[in-house]
């Protein structure tokens, strides 16, 4: 317990709070003579900015809007197919998760093409105008943001979904409940909490996200909080105490919207899985539903996955897309210029950032894990310190976690201990596992809690050793959602950017820091061309193992309980 | 559930999972990581933080030529001034290198960069680049751009209506139909906007923002997007980096590039070397090569739109498709703009970007 708080001390606390400190002391760090005098100025200053209140306002009401609308769509999505007969569930679940591996920088990238002035959609309609403008209001850029961080909702609750049983309804339904009333007193109640935890994550997410926000937004027509933060990163001198005040800001929303997820489920937490857990059974849909939520689920994945990833396909196969050229006649160059002498560095960085990713999403996983487990035990006060902490640092935009590891991890004081970690890839693999580990940690925290403890202190008392609790009760049960997790950290690794370009040993680029380059330097098609590509090699590959993984399943989320028609 | 001992195996395994993890991290890059040790860093090597598309070519080629160990960290500028001041006083740089030399002032100002000292190479200077040597020689130019030259879409204006000076763009035919990039975003912008207010005075320089706003002024946050709605037609015409509005060209894009009579901003790249450069010697050997002939031939021939820069060494030329027939050269003081930098900004965020 104390090694995993001091873990989490070390990776995320120690190097935000350098970063944050500065908004309080911001000579801390002065190149010429450092100093700890209290000057808050860059604090008062936020509080006595009138357009730091409004970002911070539009960027809390965007969040919100985006983590409603992400968890009910990705809720909906899960239940439908997780609890039903729908025809493709498959290949529904399988493009879910494509959306989830599109980096996204892509995704982001993807919508701007699209609707950009002058994009793609206006070469093609003849009266594009009114869309448009619909996707530069808040409105509008909420709905792409929730399009892009839905499948979070979606993974959470389809994880839980096989094991709320089928025992709950059956109890309601010999008390003579019918169809509405077991939902809605039954199966909402039970997937609120993890519908709540998907909401925060969304919540958080949206919070840091930049690229959609400055791009399709236009942020000066309503500025959000990050475009904040990057435009005091990008002062001249950087201003790190006024990102640093932001930062903190940040943690005050975050922090207000735990409290209301505890409040909202103060009552509401159940352990679902237990000894007399029965296989739920899917629900036979008739005709007249199911050809209508058929089409809705198509429709849904059009918009939120074919719109975004169509037109990034489509710019890849066009030569000065860069500069929003839209031609009709297709080319391969981008993608035969991987083959080039001009890539052949890059295409080298894929295998490091690959093995970079392995490595941290194993260990963000196993540490996640174990961190969640302590979390879930006791009395509650450690889990809420886990949750805050996890939340507050996907809500703070990645730059500044990796800036604030420059701050932590480059004193001369550690030099002279002999700790030599800022440079080399250690410090990056670490804020790598920084960044995963907020996911890992809210997912378990939620699985986790779906245990009834009764189960394993049945097994204890039956004599199973700790060992035995651990790989026939907790592992099986847990395995699907962790492998699901692991492969979310590795593909979120491969292409992270903020810490790989702050922290990578100079000569040793990643996959991240050569794909920014093309396009800084304006071989933009080429660097589309490497990001499409490795995205393909890690979908392909996802999709692959999700596929051996569901013949390994226990064989109770497999088994079929007798079909109903409901 | 119990126990003590299944916490205790939960905190050693959590332990392991940490140096196994960062063990092969290290097992993966066994030689860079041993080189990152000070001992190695003591001699023969040099690190680069650079913002130019042709600097790996040119970390490449020294590397080559001298023998020095280069390790080069490419990043945005954005992103390494970020870095380099948040190395602040125990910097692992030796030579930083991106556009914009009122950014090098700010360097400076917090006695970041290496004073006084003169490259050989200097002496290949020509006049105009012997002007951009900052007094206290903190930093060195090795080329410029425009910071801003106008672009307008040739396939809506017809040459003949194509503006020809600044103010032609305050005209009505180009109203709703003018765009730039973000200051506060952009990089290479805030010298444009330095610009106007140096050469026209502040409070004419304002005057004309203000006016180029109730013409209907656009503000992206980037090249990309400025250069994207002027490719397919969504404004007329647009002032970004030259450099870009080149590489858009190149791209297929329709544009044309005007040097307007009253001057364009010129927008210098420069290297400067750590005060505190773990490999000094290594460092002042490198920007010697920058301002040599063999180095100058590789940043103009290797770097993608970066390499569409104006020379300022004697006996250099720019590339073919990097012509500025007629251009006239304005010079903001580096020192100027790092002085102005924050009134500058939020006199522009809260009137032209906002308001």
């Amino acid at each position: 317990m104390a090694l995993g708080i001091t873990a989490l001390l070390v990776l995320i606390v120690y190097p935000l709070a350098a970063v944050v400190i500065q908004a309080e002391f911001p000579h801390l760090f002065a190149p010429q003579s450092p100093n700890a005098r209290f000057d808050p100025a860059a604090l008062i200053r936020v509080f006595r900015t009138p357009t730091d209140y409004r970002m911070l306002g539009d960027s809390v009401a965007l969040s919100l809007g985006a983590a409603v609308f992400a968890s009910v769509a990705g809720g909906a999505l899960a239940v439908v197919l997780g609890r039903t007969d729908l025809p493709g569930r498959a290949v529904f679940a399988g493009l879910a998760w494509v959306n989830l591996l599109i980096p996204s920088f892509l995704l982001a990238e993807g919508w701007t093409f699209l609707l950009q002035q002058g994009g793609l959609l206006s070469h093609f309609l003849t009266e594009p105008g009114w869309m448009q403008n619909v996707f530069t209001t808040p409105w509008g850029v909420g709905a792409i943001l929730a399009l892009k961080f839905y499948p979070f909702a979606y993974l959470t609750v389809s994880a839980a979904l096989p094991w709320l049983g089928g025992e709950h309804e059956a109890v309601a339904r010999t008390l003579g409940a019918s169809t509405t009333a077991v939902w809605r007193r039954v199966f909402i109640p039970l997937l609120l909490p993890f519908l709540a935890s998907a909401a925060t994550i969304v919540f958080a997410d949206v919070l840091s996200d930049f690229g959609v926000a400055i791009t399709v937004a236009e942020s000066h027509q309503f500025p959000l909080l990050t475009y904040g933060i990057y435009s005091s990163l990008y002062n001249q001198p950087t201003d790190y105490a006024g990102a640093g005040a932001l930062a903190l800001l940040l943690g005050v929303a975050v922090a207000t919207a735990l409290l209301a997820q505890l409040l909202i489920l103060r009552k509401n937490r159940f352990a679902t899985i237990h000894a007399g857990f029965r296989p739920p059974a899917p629900a036979r849909l008739r005709p007249q539903v199911r050809y209508p939520l058929l089409l809705a689920v198509i429709l849904f994945f059009a918009v939120a996955l074919g719109a975004p990833a169509g037109s990034i396909l489509v710019e890849s196969f066009l030569k000065g897309s860069a500069y929003g050229i839209i031609t009709v006649q297709p080319t391969l160059a981008n993608f035969a210029s991987l083959a080039g002498p001009t890539a052949h560095t890059a295409v080298l960085s894929l295998g490091y950032s690959l093995r970079l990713a392995l490595v941290t999403a194993t260990a963000a996983l196993a540490l996640g894990t174990l961190l969640a487990y302590f979390g879930t035990q006791g009395k509650g006060g450690t889990g809420q310190f886990l949750q805050a902490i996890s939340l507050w640092t996907i809500s703070v935009p990645g730059i500044i976690l990796a800036a604030g590891y420059v701050f932590a991890w480059n004193q001369r004081w550690l030099s002279s201990i002999g700790l030599e970690l800022y440079g080399t890839v250690f410090a990056l693999g670490l804020c790598y596992l920084a960044g995963g580990l907020p996911y890992v940690l809210r997912f378990q925290m939620g699985a986790l809690s779906q245990l009834d403890r009764r189960m394993m202190s049945a097994a204890r008392v039956q004599g199973a050793g700790v060992g035995a609790v651990l790989t026939r009760i907790v592992t099986p049960i847990l395995a699907e959602g962790a492998v699901s997790l692991w492969l979310f950290v590795l593909a979120g690794t491969t292409f992270e950017l903020p810490a790989s370009e702050f922290l990578y040993p100079p000569g040793q680029p990643t996959l991240a820091v050569e794909i920014n380059h093309f396009f800084s330097e304006s071989s933009y098609g080429q660097g589309m061309a490497l990001a499409i590509a490795t995205a393909a090699v890690l979908i392909t590959a996802v999709l692959i193992l999700r596929l051996l993984m569901r013949r390994r399943l226990p064989a109770a989320v497999r088994a079929q309980a007798p079909a109903r028609t409901f | 559930m119990p126990s003590g001992l299944l916490r205790r195996v939960a905190m050693v395994a959590a332990g392991a999972v940490i140096l196994v993890g960062a063990a092969a991290c290290g097992g993966s890059t066994a030689a860079p990581a041993a080189a990152a040790a000070p001992a190695a860093a003591a001699k023969g090597q040099l690190v680069i933080y650079a913002a130019e598309g042709y600097d790996q070519a040119m970390a490449d080629a020294f590397q080559k030529q001298t023998g020095i160990q280069v390790k080069l960290s490419d990043m945005s500028t954005g992103p390494l001034v970020a870095k380099v001041q948040a190395e602040g006083s125990n910097p692992q740089w030796d030579v930083a290198w991106f556009d914009g030399d009122g950014t090098m002032a700010t360097l400076d100002a917090q006695g970041l960069l290496l004073k006084g000292w003169e490259p050989a190479n200097a002496a290949n200077y020509s006049s105009l680049g012997k002007q951009l040597v900052p007094q206290d020689q903190s930093y060195a130019p090795t080329g410029i751009t425009a910071a801003a030259a106008i672009a307008y879409n040739a396939k809506l204006v017809p040459a003949d209506q194509a503006p020809q000076t600044w103010t032609d763009l305050l005209k009505p035919e180009f109203k709703d139909a003018v765009g730039m990039n973000n200051p506060a975003i952009s990089g290479p912008t805030f010298p444009v906007v330095a610009g106007f207010l140096y050469g026209m005075g502040m409070t004419q320089g304002e005057g004309f923002f203000t006016q180029l706003k109730a013409n209907g002024l656009k503000i992206f946050a980037t090249n990309k997007p400025t250069l994207a709605a002027l490719s397919n037609g969504s404004i007329k015409v647009a002032f970004v980096q030259d450099s870009a509005e080149i590489d858009a060209i190149k791209s297929g894009s329709p544009l044309k590039i005007v040097y307007p009579s009253d001057g364009v901003t010129m927008l210098p790249s420069a290297i400067g070397i750590s005060a505190h450069a773990p490999d000094l010697a290594a460092a002042k050997q490198f920007l010697d090569f920058a301002l040599s002939d063999a180095g100058q031939k590789i940043m103009l021939s290797s770097g993608g739109g970066d390499s569409h820069f104006e020379p300022i060494i004697n006996g250099q030329s720019p590339n073919a498709d990097s012509q500025r027939p007629g251009v006239k050269w304005n010079m903001v003081p580096a020192s100027w703009q790092a002085q102005h930098y924050d009134e500058i900004q939020s006199w522009f965020k809260a009137n032209i970007v906002g308001g």
